[in-house]
């Protein structure tokens, strides 16, 4: 029997402080930007200097000015006040349609493992299978189908993302359910939806809570991807990807209409990104893998 | 590798395949009546009868999808209600023009991703590793289609370099190459920085280090041979992932593949040509994957799917 001791990396210690330095970079940078996005979308009506939809035909694609400080689109609407409300848009898609394939998925997945049998088992194939299908592809077909609405692009990104769920806490159910705790539970006869409730569940959050947070973003990206291409919420309600493809034919004589959209969908994808990466970091050691 | 994992993973695929050709039919019936597209305005109902019975769309649902499977498997979609064509002779027609795009993407997300990703993990908790992480996770999180714009803006209506958009295996090429290659080059810098610092740790590369080993033998052949699966997977699966950023791509350089093709024809809900596309990107993806999870037990001999 071998046993492996991991020998100590030795770290200069202004190295160790300059990580350290980072790393609080990292966090809290990300979390008061999404702080003030979410504000911001929130209070939109308040925030926002122009009426995101009021166009202003004197004032086509006028560049970044004081009065406008993101320019006017090409129907003369102002920029930022459309940037501050296109927030709303993604980030209620991105929260709402993640909460929904999260319920699912857990309720699936964690059905899946306490029960077994025939119909866990089936539940896990039709979860596999979800993984598998090219979700892009599914999204705007269904969405060609059903027709373009707020209600449906959710519907479409929780269709799309429940089955990561359903697998992740089945996993997690399953070896949790192994654990002395759980056996000792079962053993003084606590009810199973005591342990699922007081045992399970507990057990399951932090894992949830790092998938969902990664979710978020690929859905921001994802309703961005659909808006873009005509298959998310219809106008004229303003979101940053349909702002993108309206101000596309006008790129050269106006880049503010494209750029500033684009930076706020960046923006906020990847300080969910890195949010996310650390939550991973903190609450889940097994998942970290110095990514 | 044992027969039965082939036959069980080939069998899933399969199976996934029907799962995708019913969804695929379903989708095309709920989307309303495909005859009062095709139909013209002044259509008596007998008209609308005489059509309905062409397509075979007056017998029950299940007949239909019967019909529906056989003549897919035969790579029979129907025509396309646009261009009155054969939908899958559409798509071949613009195959040649995916795959090229995706050839190039993918060398050029190599070539960026290998070399950042090694020296980012030979240079860990360093500058130069916080910037490659943040580059890749900027990569990650940027839209697409956003970056193909602004690609647009700078090397083609500000700078003239290359063609704002369009087919041609030349200078047409450049700027929907960086869009997609940059897509697929983040995972993949992602993975060789993980996988080369797990390599770097082992025992086996302390030896070749207390052996006096040069260092960039080290790295390049004892460490990243052994770093070689995992970024042989995240390769692969980038692959089939192309797929879906083809379609963003190929839409803002208008560039002619199947991907461009599929949005069209969401657009003029061409429903044949839609199902075709949905299709023919279904199985595409299936088979990479399941040529990944093949590939992968080949390669490590330690990994067996048979029993997990």
């Amino acid at each position: 029997m071998t046993v492996e001791l991991p020998l100590p990396r030795i770290v200069r210690p202004s190295l160790r402080q300059r990580a350290a330095a980072w790393s609080f970079l990292l966090t809290s940078v990300p979390a008061m930007f999404l702080l003030v996005i979410l504000l911001s979308a929130v209070f939109a009506d308040l925030i926002a200097p122009h009426d995101p939809n009021q166009q202003d035909l004197a004032n086509l694609l006028s560049s970044p000015t004081w009065q406008h400080i993101f320019g006017t689109d090409s129907l003369g609407r102002d920029v930022f006040s459309r940037v501050l409300f296109g927030g709303r848009v993604s980030l209620l898609v991105g929260i709402v349609s993640v909460a929904f394939a999260m319920l699912i998925g857990v309720l699936l997945g964690i059905a899946s493992a306490m029960i077994g049998g025939t119909i866990g088992e089936a539940i896990m194939r039709v979860t596999d299978l979800s993984l598998t299908l090219p979700a892009i592809l599914i999204a705007l077909a269904i969405a060609a189908t059903v027709g373009p609405s707020l209600i449906n692009v959710i519907l479409i990104i929780s269709l799309l993302y429940w089955a990561q769920f359903a697998r992740m806490s089945r996993g997690e159910a399953l070896s949790i359910r192994e654990r002395d705790y759980v056996q000792a539970a079962y053993a003084i006869g606590c009810s199973p939806f005591r342990i699922l409730w007081q045992h399970i569940l507990p057990n399951l959050i932090n894992t949830m809570i790092v998938l969902g947070t990664l979710q978020v973003a690929a859905a921001i990206l994802l309703e961005s991807t659909l808006s873009f291409l005509g298959v998310g919420v219809p106008p004229p309600t303003p979101t940053w990807g349909i702002m993108i493809a309206e101000g596309r034919p006008y790129v050269e004589l106006g880049w503010w209409s494209v750029t500033f959209p684009g930076v706020a969908i960046m923006a906020t994808v990847l300080a969910v990104n890195l949010l996310g990466d650390k939550l991973r970091d903190r609450l889940d050691p097994k998942f970290s893998k110095r990514s | 590798m044992s027969i039965r994992f082939i036959v069980e993973r080939l069998m899933q695929a399969l199976f996934t395949i029907l799962m995708l050709s019913v969804i695929v039919f379903a989708l095309a019936r709920l989307s309303g009546d495909p005859v009062s597209l095709m139909a013209p305005m002044e259509a008596s109902p007998e008209d609308i009868a005489r059509i309905k019975a062409s397509l075979g769309l007056d017998k029950p649902l299940l007949v239909q999808y019967w019909i529906f499977l056989t003549n897919a498997l035969q790579g029979d979609f129907g025509q396309s209600i646009k261009w009155d064509r054969s939908a899958m002779e559409m798509l071949i027609e613009r195959f040649p023009a995916t795959i090229v795009l995706s050839i190039t993407s993918m060398t050029l997300g190599l070539l960026l991703a290998l070399p950042i990703g090694i020296w980012s993990a030979v240079k860990r908790d360093t500058w130069i590793d916080n910037f490659g992480k943040i580059v890749a996770l900027a990569g990650q999180s940027m839209p697409t289609f956003w970056f193909g714009i602004l690609l647009i803006l700078f090397f083609a209506l500000y700078i003239p370099l290359f063609p704002t958009s369009g087919y041609g295996f030349d200078l047409h090429l450049v700027l929907p190459t960086i869009t997609l290659g940059s897509f697929v080059a983040a995972s993949i810098m992602r993975v060789t920085r993980s996988a080369m610092l797990d390599a770097l740790e082992t025992d086996y590369v302390r030896t070749a280090r207390s052996k006096g080993v040069p260092e960039w033998r080290i790295i390049l052949v004892h460490a990243l041979k052994n770093a070689a699966i995992p970024i042989l997977t995240i390769t692969a699966l980038q692959a089939a992932t192309i797929l879906r950023g083809a379609v963003v791509t190929e839409t803002v350089f208008s560039w002619p593949g199947i991907g461009k093709i599929a949005i069209d024809a969401v657009y003029g809900r061409d429903f044949p040509l839609v199902q075709a596309s949905v299709m023919l990107m279904g199985v595409l993806f299936l088979a990479v994957n399941l040529f990944v999870d093949l590939f992968y037990v080949l390669l490590d001999p330690r990994i067996s799917f048979v029993k997990r």
